[in-house]
């Protein structure tokens, strides 16, 4: 059964989707087994401590490291696992015959790879390394001394157009009679994504709430502020996960509704300027996720006092 | 604003805890209506008992420094009169009372002098 498919798969689908599948599939492996080369690791050390802001204590590289470490095979493994799983609806949905495949299968590789990059993000900690003083925030850290403003609001906003767009589609049989052109009736991509995309925002509003709470066993202010950066992280990436899933299932919505409207004739809009329309929002909303600036919002908010003797080499 | 706790201090924890967040009340780092950590939370996080915590919000509460609304938690008081403004004020008080009296202004500082030196 598994192998008629997998042969199938292999006739039907386009030779560029394979094409752009490999590529992508290729640079998640490069980038898994990057990860294990010293000088690759000190450079995600460095980057990260440029990020934070923060001058990195000898005794808490190793847990920075392997935080980091661990985010980037996150990404890996779910960003491979989202272009199989993106060449499978390829497949099954023929949308390499006059469709998006491209879109889907770059949808997969970051849709998955953010998601991967916040599951494995979470478990990242500082942790007390001397036996001395310990130290603790005064008063009691909210969400938003982790997350900027704006970007808690843009993955809100984000998953609330996803949901307003495929509401409309929804609506369209009722309103008009209207047949889904490309895709199979019963099965919707939007309807998936907009569900992953509730989920990942709930993961952020809750889970971003339950990180916050976790205790911090640190010993100077230096760690506790590498612990405030790591969980910034973390909680920047089930941000950015929502954002991403929230921007690619309202593209999907809509290019639905284009196809729809194409296919009863009603002319609302073509294919490819939805393409083109929806490229932009991703591209906007990929290169807002992929701001690492607002790591350093946790010295702004937490740290405000004591930046100045935080930033640059301990 | 961070809190620090030194084991091998002669200083018992609660009190370090007490002095710290008064000086800190004091310097205008903590304001009014600043949200303070939960006893659990804090006591995890410097490796103490939640007694102890607790010990130190108990006399911080008592002092007028900070007050607990319920289930919301623990927030910092507006700032309660300082010493010299306490000082003023019984000062202004017994001065009243003594021109009432019709003492002259030398006998009232005489009396104050007097008692000091008894």
């Amino acid at each position: 059964m598994l192998g008629d498919v997998w042969s199938n798969m292999v006739f039907h689908v386009a030779l560029s989707t394979w094409v752009v599948a490999v590529l992508l599939g290729g640079s998640c492996v490069l980038l898994w087994f990057s990860t294990h080369v010293p000088a690759v690791q000190r450079r995600l050390v460095a980057q990260a401590s440029t990020a934070a802001g923060l001058g990195l204590p000898h005794a808490s590289a190793p847990m920075v490291r392997a935080a980091q470490v661990r985010r980037v095979r996150g990404f890996a493994v779910g960003a491979f696992l989202g272009v199989i799983v993106a060449v499978f609806f390829v497949y099954l949905l023929g949308a390499d015959r006059g469709g998006p495949a491209t879109v889907f299968l770059l949808g997969g590789f970051l849709i998955v790879g953010a998601l991967g990059r916040a599951v494995a993000s979470v478990a990242g900690e500082v942790k007390r390394t001397g036996v001395g003083e310990r130290v603790a925030h005064g008063r009691r850290a909210r969400l938003a001394d982790y997350v900027p403003r704006w970007k808690r609001v843009g993955a809100r906003i984000a998953v609330s157009l996803s949901l307003a767009v495929l509401g409309i589609l929804v609506m369209l049989p009722v309103t008009r009679e209207l047949q889904l052109a490309v895709f199979p009736e019963r099965f919707s991509l939007a309807v998936v994504v907009s569900g992953l995309a509730v989920g990942a925002l709930a993961a952020f509003e809750i889970g971003g709430r339950l990180l916050v709470a976790r205790p911090q066993t640190t010993a100077s202010e230096r760690e506790l502020a590498w612990d405030d950066a790591l969980r910034s992280a973390a909680i920047l990436d089930l941000v950015a996960a929502a954002s991403l899933l929230g921007a690619f299932g309202a593209f999907f919505a809509v290019q639905e509704i284009a196809m729809a409207l194409q296919g009863s004739g009603g002319g609302l809009a073509s294919v490819e300027a939805v393409n083109v329309f929806a490229f932009a929002v991703l591209c906007a909303g990929t290169a807002a996720s992929a701001l690492t600036s607002s790591r350093r919002h946790t010295l702004r908010t937490l740290h405000a006092d004591a930046a100045p003797r935080l930033v640059g080499p301990k | 604003m961070i809190l620090r706790i030194d084991p091998s201090s002669a200083t018992p924890p609660f009190d370090q805890l007490r002095v710290q967040v008064i000086a800190h009340i004091g310097s205008g780092a903590m304001v009014a209506g600043t949200r303070l950590p939960t006893v659990r939370r804090l006591a995890a996080d410097l490796g103490l008992a939640p007694n102890t915590v607790a010990r130190a919000y108990k006399e911080l509460e008592a002092a007028g420094f900070i007050e607990t609304r319920g289930r919301a938690g623990s927030f910092v008081r507006a700032a309660p009169e300082s010493v010299e403004q306490q000082a003023l004020g019984a000062a202004q008080t017994y001065v009243e009372r003594l021109r009432e009296l019709g003492v002259s202004q030398a006998d009232t500082v005489a009396y104050v002098t007097t008692f000091l030196q008894s």
